[in-house]
């Protein structure tokens, strides 16, 4: 993947978050050191099950996490490729001013995200078109009306909505789920930002509308020349849609490489065992394997500083799984495992 | 447990040119009213223990065929038999031991405001019922825990409330207020699409074991051609004209 001609965009390194819990009145890491690089014009996803964090991955580059209770440390190094402001920012600077002042016009206008469920991204009482036109007027408020106006007509024509004059005017309630999310990836798109980060993007939309979306996010992506960060539960669709894959357990990259790599030839036992569940033809008629017991407990801080965080499910297990592994190198793909080290 | 099943090839459902028609507003001021047909001379048969997949796009009338068998929806010509008679003749009642829908959402089928134990048992009542018994409360101990134990769940879980359970045991907690009643068809509206693979898997092989045990006939609405060539015998393909085809 490191190439001369391409251009970093996005660094995180040895990301950790924590989250702090009233009850125990303690604070869990939701996140334990994330390394993840970016260039230009690639696609990658984070790929892990519900409660791996991968959601707060995506809030975290961003700052959207609630900043009452959320604690950063390690660094999210952001290059902007744009004549506004070149140069590299850290998103979790620790100068309060520069931090604000950055972070507002990071937001939809170099990084920008598309949300879990559509219905609720937007305002009930705002009709769709000046939504878009907002996100447009906010990062450059030189632009007339008209304009204005025509820029979210070209942007509706290109998610591919049907008559954008009369969609303009329509509220959020007088559309479809799918139609909705269209309207999400236009506000996305508005601004041409470097990166844009999909947040499971067709979850909340009708099972059969899924390919469809994807396939209008990663054309427009590709056509556009940004970067996609796709967080997603759904391995499959990392084969089709992305360059690059990191699997996410529990708060943990386990693996990392190239997509198909991964997919065909996974080397993590947490990544292998997810694989076999996926049911299709050749299993018809036997029983599905599963993985067996459940996610572990963050406030656990032995089990989760002290042991590899896949030793209480994994089939494989020897006597040094009881220790913390470093990240080895086999064959183009990166795995933290002990069963790969030289 | 209630065991009528004698005969593998026995038909369970039969559906003999079934056509359904919908009215949709049309022209410029959406006052005109237009016929659309959306199943339109469809014919299978369906015997005992097989399981059925409904694939197509969106909008082609997988899920309005589901509610014609359930017969939450009313159809325009052609006949649907479920267990040698036709569903018109059921009364209610007797109706609600022959077939179930499972929605696609476990959080909108369960009452937010109830336990988990107080919702199986309004279910169980509604089982004695539905057979004129008089509520029994040891038959009811008996069979929930053997629900339970099917279906891996702790009898703690009566005392919770559907928010504090996880996606995986939410969605076995509906399942097990469907089959109360001993249903012969369970419709499954997309069970799986808001699940994570690992738990994709545990689901399907809990529909396996349930299967064996209450000689259950499924019927699978689904958009996913892996899944549905993974768990069912046929496969029913709906087209957007009204076609169809069957795969075995």
């Amino acid at each position: 993947m490191k190439n001369d001609t391409e251009k970093l965009l996005l660094k995180i390194e040895s990301l950790n978050v924590s989250f702090y819990s009233k009850i125990r009145n303690m604070f869990y890491f939701i996140l334990r050191d994330i390394n993840i690089d970016l260039y230009n014009a690639k696609k990658i996803a984070i790929v892990g099950e519900s409660g791996s964090g991968k959601t707060t991955l995506a809030n975290s580059i961003l700052l959207l996490n609630d900043e009452r209770i959320t604690k950063y440390s390690g660094n999210i190094i952001f290059y902007s490729a744009k004549n506004c402001c070149n140069g590299s920012y850290n998103i979790l600077s620790t100068v309060e001013t520069e931090k604000i002042l950055n972070i507002q016009h990071i937001r939809g206008y170099h990084i920008s995200m598309i949300f879990q469920d559509p219905f609720n991204a937007l305002n009930p009482v705002v009709c769709v078109g000046e939504q878009v036109e907002e996100v447009i007027k906010i990062h450059s408020p030189d632009l007339t009306k008209k304009e204005l106006y025509d820029k979210t007509l070209d942007l509706f024509k290109k998610v591919k909505l049907p008559e954008p004059e009369i969609i303009y005017k329509k509220y959020p309630y007088q559309l479809s789920g799918g139609q909705l999310q269209r309207v999400c990836i236009s506000v996305a798109l508005a601004n041409n930002p470097e990166i844009i980060i999909a947040d499971e993007p067709t979850t909340a939309l009708d099972a059969s509308l899924r390919d469809e979306i994807l396939n209008l996010l990663t054309e427009l992506v590709t056509k556009e020349g940004s970067s996609l960060i796709l967080i997603t539960h759904d391995i499959n669709l990392i084969r089709q849609y992305v360059d690059f894959v990191y699997v996410l357990y529990a708060g943990e990259i386990v693996e990392y490489g190239l997509a198909k790599q991964i997919f065909y030839n996974p080397l993590h036992p947490y990544t292998q065992m997810l694989l076999s569940c996926y049911p299709d033809k050749s299993k018809k008629g036997k029983r599905l394997p599963t993985i067996p017991s459940e996610l572990p407990d963050l406030f656990d801080y032995n089990f989760v500083f002290g042991k590899c965080i896949f030793v209480n499910r994994c089939e494989k297990k020897f006597s040094r799984c009881e220790t913390k592994p470093h990240i080895n190198f086999v064959n183009g793909q990166y795995v933290k495992c002990f069963l790969y080290e030289k | 447990m209630k065991n009528n099943f004698q005969n593998v090839s026995e038909k369970v459902l039969v559906v003999s040119s079934l056509t359904k028609t919908y009215f949709v507003k049309s022209g410029v001021f959406q006052v005109g009213l237009q016929r659309k047909t959306i199943i339109r001379n469809l014919s299978f048969e369906l015997s005992a223990g097989t399981n059925l997949g409904i694939l197509g796009p969106s909008g082609v009338g997988k899920s309005t065929l589901a509610k014609i068998i359930c017969r939450i929806e009313d159809f325009d010509s052609g006949e649907v038999i479920v267990d040698n008679r036709d569903i018109k003749e059921y009364s209610r009642k007797e109706f609600a031991s022959k077939v179930q829908l499972l929605f696609q959402n476990p959080y909108s089928m369960l009452n937010p405001k109830l336990t988990i134990g107080f919702l199986l048992k309004e279910r169980f009542k509604q089982y004695f019922y539905l057979q004129n018994k008089p509520y029994d409360e040891n038959i009811f101990r008996d069979s929930i825990e053997e629900l339970l134990k099917l279906s891996k769940l702790s009898t703690e879980i009566l005392k919770m409330y559907p928010y504090q359970l996880s996606g995986g045991q939410r969605q076995r907690v509906a399942t097990i207020t469907v089959l109360c009643l001993y249903p012969k068809i369970l419709i499954l509206d997309e069970p799986l699409s808001a699940l994570d693979i690992s738990l994709q898997a545990q689901m399907l092989n809990f529909f396996y074991e349930i299967k064996e045990k209450f000689n259950l006939t499924y019927i699978f609405i689904t958009h996913d051609r892996d899944l549905a060539e993974y768990f069912c015998d046929k496969i029913l393909y709906l087209h957007e004209d009204g076609e169809y085809e069957i795969f075995e």
